[in-house]
């Protein structure tokens, strides 16, 4: 289990490899001619990097910790 | 086919449902806090008010004309919630601590809470926003036209102004009734977001039911589709869409996640659990996936089988209608009706509190009578409530203006790009603390014209000969400034011309100013806290502003802008300070507080000055805050120096009882010694006296006997001198006193001495004397006579306690590098471990005293140890093997 420190580091990196990963250069390698199962190949690569950014920030965001503040811990609520 | 009155009482029927949803969920949220209305999936789902007309429909046609492009407005929000640990969740954590009310409240407040900036993001954000609410009103008014049409033949007596007309009146009482209820310390709206929740549920499904039906029912699958695009010649994705183009709009839909106001509204005001953010980190871009994992199919089955020229925006609504599946096509209306709801409720909200806060409530505060009229409370209200119709109006006065022009088409990428010119200011806002105000106003300002120019200009190109003709010549025909081709750039996409322009002046303006200004103490404040807002969790500090304000002064004021509220706020102030809600004292720390606590209702910059206005007292200068810090730091080194003395202090006490311990040491050493000396004098005293006694007493004694008795009295005499002489010795070496004269010598000479003077002694008690290796040019510091009373002293007791049938003392020396070493070792009975230790102390013999021939005072070999030490080496007894003791001198040589 990483620690938080790491799981913070990994939270800056998921967004900027996300970047890198949707922009050209990279994007171009995968808009070729080619399909698979009839759906060509560039649409199944965003749509599976898509996924992967969610998969990674779920997992992230059920370990990484904060002190954070709620409504309800609050000692008063004027609503 | 449906007909054009069921429509409309569906869409009438559908507001209805929503107006319960609110009413309900706004009751709901009253009575219990922690509802599901609380819940983070509520939350996450009203952020998707994200999805609006535009992305329902038009995310489709965009795919139809771009391939795509589409994803893009998709995947920049992802990413930003992908990153939500760093700018979402410091973005909710400043908005909760600083009770942040719009966007504009946001910059406002972190640049100084400047009312200048205020007003301009208000202005900016209007003017983007309300073209994008008639989009909606003309996204509506088309898909009941479409849906109620048989076919592509307009509906008899239909006419569009009307109806949008009444969606916005339906609008506007909606907003009113329920984003205006009340003025709180937190303008949060339960059950907005209820509605906007549900809305939410019911766009996704609908475009999912239309994803599945044209996919599954009609298409025969995501191949299938595909083969048939390709049989009809369709082909959406052989251009290169991955260009500047992509970027730019993956840009602006990042920065309208975040700048927009109604996303604002949604995720950072509405937001009642910092925590939901965890939740919506992921669940929002899976809601995202969702919406769009269709667009593509559904676009090219629509571009395959319906007539050419029909419009791709509506195929959600005409793929249903052609197979005759009115159905599905209501539900599909529902949705985009739904989505174009959502947006306008919530931006409505949203620049309605920014124009109350941040335009009317300044007008009314410069009004000399502001605090004594009217209560505060109606005024905030009524405002908004005048605000909604206002943009709401304007809104469908733009829709009736543009009429069927293009100029509402590119409406939404327009907007996303006058909102992002918020970005490089907001981004500043929480991570560059010396950004200024007049950098923030000169960069937003800048941005905002360059997009009004290049962007906003030039879409009412279609609309008016001399736009047109300022498009293709420039103004005045400097070519120069032509919108599309600014300061000679060319041959870029209009889109990431303005783009690239808009930001890159807006951020570099921002900087060079900033770098080129200074921040006012206030400003510098603010920037702390935002810029720190994790650094600091809980402490506020005190806002630095003394004042003379009574607590009845601010209760006052309190009231004007909550009304009755402004009672529970004082009681809830006091219990965070435990005390009675008559003795609040008007601190600078609750001036603050209450300052925060308005701000909430007000925004920062209008709460700001109504609190100046009472407390009359000035804001501290930069100097003085300065000053401040200077003697906070004074302060902390005070506090060092003193940590410092008391360990320091510490130390010393730790030596001192040290001290007194060794003290207390020697003292009981004293006594001991004082109480032998008097033991060891008392016994020849004794004899002595006795013995003087018998020849006073007893005058018949023969002179044998007298003769005896006085060699006796003689001999104890003798031996109580020495003992006297050997304690006066032994203190005389201790304190250091004795004439000491340490001269150059040859320590052999000090041996042979000592061996001459016991000779005698070794002859009178048969002992074997071994000499064994001796040095040679040996020279030592120190005192050849005291040297040699040390190894006499040796000698004698080698001598004297050997009771071995064949006794022998062994004396060897040597010289081992630079120290004189003598050795005397004896036959005898050696000495056990535990005694080791205690023979060098005074009065302490070695065991069987009783059989002492001539028992000495125990004094010598403290005497001889004292003596060593004094010419700087050691006396040790040595562990042996075998019988006998081993004492060693080692003594420093002279080289």
């Amino acid at each position: 289990m990483a620690d938080q420190r790491k799981l913070e580091n990994i939270a800056v990196a998921l967004p900027v490899f996300g970047i890198a990963m949707i922009l050209p250069p990279i994007v171009g390698v995968f808009t070729s001619e080619a399909r698979i199962l009839g759906v060509p190949v560039i649409v199944i690569y965003l749509f599976s990097m898509w996924v992967l950014f969610i998969f990674g920030t779920y997992m992230l965001s059920r370990r990484l910790r904060a002190n954070t503040v709620s409504d309800a811990e609050e000692p008063s609520d004027s609503d | 086919m449906l007909s054009f009155n069921f429509v409309i009482f569906t869409a009438f029927a559908y507001v209805c449902l929503l107006f319960v949803l609110a009413y309900l969920g706004d009751r709901r949220a009253r009575s219990s806090k922690s509802s599901f209305l609380r819940s983070p999936f509520v939350y996450t789902l009203s952020i998707s008010v994200y999805c609006t007309s535009w992305t329902f429909y038009g995310a489709v046609g965009l795919a139809a004309r771009n391939g795509l492009e589409f994803l893009a407005i998709y995947l920049g929000p992802t990413l930003v919630f992908v990153g939500w640990w760093y700018i979402l969740r410091k973005l909710v954590r400043i908005g909760r601590a600083q009770r942040i009310t719009s966007v504009a409240d946001l910059l406002s407040s972190r640049f100084g809470k400047s009312s200048n900036l205020a007003v301009l993001v208000t202005v900016i954000a209007v003017v983007g926003t309300t073209p994008y609410i008639a989009l909606q009103l003309k996204a509506i008014a088309t898909s009941i036209q479409v849906i109620s049409s048989a076919g592509n033949t307009a509906v008899p007596g239909f006419d569009d102004v009307p109806l949008a007309l009444g969606v916005a009146a339906a609008m506007a009482l909606f907003t009113i009734l329920f984003g205006t209820r009340n003025v709180d310390a937190k303008e949060q709206h339960h059950g907005v977001v209820a509605a906007i929740a549900f809305e939410a549920i019911v766009k996704l499904l609908a475009l999912l039911a239309v994803g599945v039906f044209v996919v599954f029912g009609i298409g025969g699958g995501f191949e299938a589709i595909q083969l048939k695009a390709d049989a009809a010649g369709v082909d959406l994705f052989s251009g290169d869409i991955f260009g500047p183009r992509w970027v730019a709009i993956l840009v602006l839909s990042a920065a309208a996640i975040l700048c927009l106001p109604r996303q604002f509204q949604i995720t950072v005001v509405e937001n009642s659990n910092e925590d939901h953010l965890r939740t919506a980190s992921w669940a929002f871009p899976l809601y995202l996936l969702l919406m769009s994992i269709f667009t593509m199919p559904i676009a090219l089955y629509g571009l395959a089988t319906l007539p050419a020229g029909a419009n791709p925006d509506m195929f959600v609504l005409t793929l249903p209608l052609s197979t005759g599946n009115s159905g599905l096509a209501l539900f599909a209306f529902i949705g985009g009706f739904s989505s174009a709801t959502s947006m306008i409720i919530v931006a409505t909200i949203a620049l309605s509190i920014m124009i109350s806060n941040h335009i009317i409530v300044p007008i009314a505060l410069r009004r000399a009578d502001a605090l004594s009229g009217q209560s505060m409370t109606h005024l905030l209200l009524n405002s908004r409530r005048a605000s909604i119709i206002f943009i709401l109006f304007f809104g469908f006065l733009y829709f009736w203006l543009s009429g069927n022009s293009d100029a509402l088409a590119a409406i939404g990428l327009i907007s996303f790009a006058g909102v992002a010119q918020f970005l490089p200011a907001m981004i500043a806002a929480l991570y560059w603390r010396e950004a200024t105000v007049k950098g923030a106003i000169a960069g937003t300002l800048i941005g905002f014209l360059i997009w009004a120019w290049t962007m906003f200009l030039p879409s009412f190109g279609n609309t008016s000969a001399w736009i047109a003709h300022v498009i293709s010549d420039g103004p005045w025909s400097i070519a120069l400034l032509r919108p599309q081709e600014l300061f000679g750039l060319s041959g870029l996409d209009p889109l990431v011309h303005s783009v690239f322009w808009s930001l890159f002046l807006n951020t570099s303006a921002l900087v060079s100013v900033s770098l080129f200004t200074t921040q006012s103490s206030l400003e510098r404040i603010q920037a702390n806290r935002f810029v720190d807002a994790f650094k600091r969790p809980g402490t506020e500090p005190a806002n630095f502003v003394r004042g003379s304000a009574t607590t009845n002064d601010l209760f006052f004021v309190a009231q004007r802008v909550l009304g009755e509220k402004a009672h529970e706020l004082f009681h809830k102030l006091a219990r965070q300070k435990g005390v009675q809600r008559k003795e609040l004292e008007p601190t600078p720390e609750f001036i603050g507080q209450l300052e925060r606590e308005l701000a909430g209702s007000i925004g920062a910059a209008s709460a700001h000055v109504m609190m100046s206005k009472v407390v009359s007292g000035t804001e501290i200068s930069l100097e003085e805050v300065m000053q401040m810090a200077d003697e906070t730091q004074q302060v902390i080194e005070y506090s060092q120096r003193l940590e410092q003395t008391s360990s320091e202090l510490r130390e010393t006490a730790a030596q001192l009882q040290e001290a007194n311990a060794q003290l207390r040491q020697l003292d009981l050493e004293k006594d001991d010694f004082l109480s032998q000396v008097s033991h060891e004098v008392r016994t020849p005293m004794t004899s002595i006296r006795s013995f003087a006694d018998i020849l006073l007493s007893h005058n018949d004694l023969s002179d044998t006997e007298r003769q005896r008795f006085i060699s006796t009295i003689h001999e104890e005499s003798l031996r109580l001198t020495k003992l006297l002489d050997e304690i006066l010795d032994l203190s005389a070496l201790e304190r250091g006193e004795q004439n000491w004269q340490n001269v150059a010598f040859d320590p052999e000479v000090a041996l042979d001495l000592a061996l001459n003077v016991c000779a005698p002694h070794i002859l009178e008690a048969h002992i074997k004397l071994n000499i064994g290796d001796r040095a040679k040019h040996v020279s030592l510091d120190g005192d050849s006579d005291r040297l040699a009373q040390v190894f006499i002293n040796l000698i004698t007791n080698a001598i004297k306690y050997n009771d071995s049938a064949s006794p022998d003392v062994h004396i060897s020396s040597r010289i081992q590098s630079h120290t004189y070493i003598v050795d005397v070792l004896d036959n005898g009975p050696g000495i056990n471990r535990a005694d080791s230790r205690r023979i060098f102390e005074k009065f302490s013999r070695g065991r069987r005293q009783e059989h002492d021939v001539q028992p000495g005072a125990g004094l010598g070999l403290a005497i001889s140890r004292q003596i060593v030490a004094k010419m700087g080496g050691t006396l040790t007894l040595e562990s042996r093997k075998g019988n006998g003791a081993h004492f060693r001198v080692t003594l420093p040589t002279n080289h």
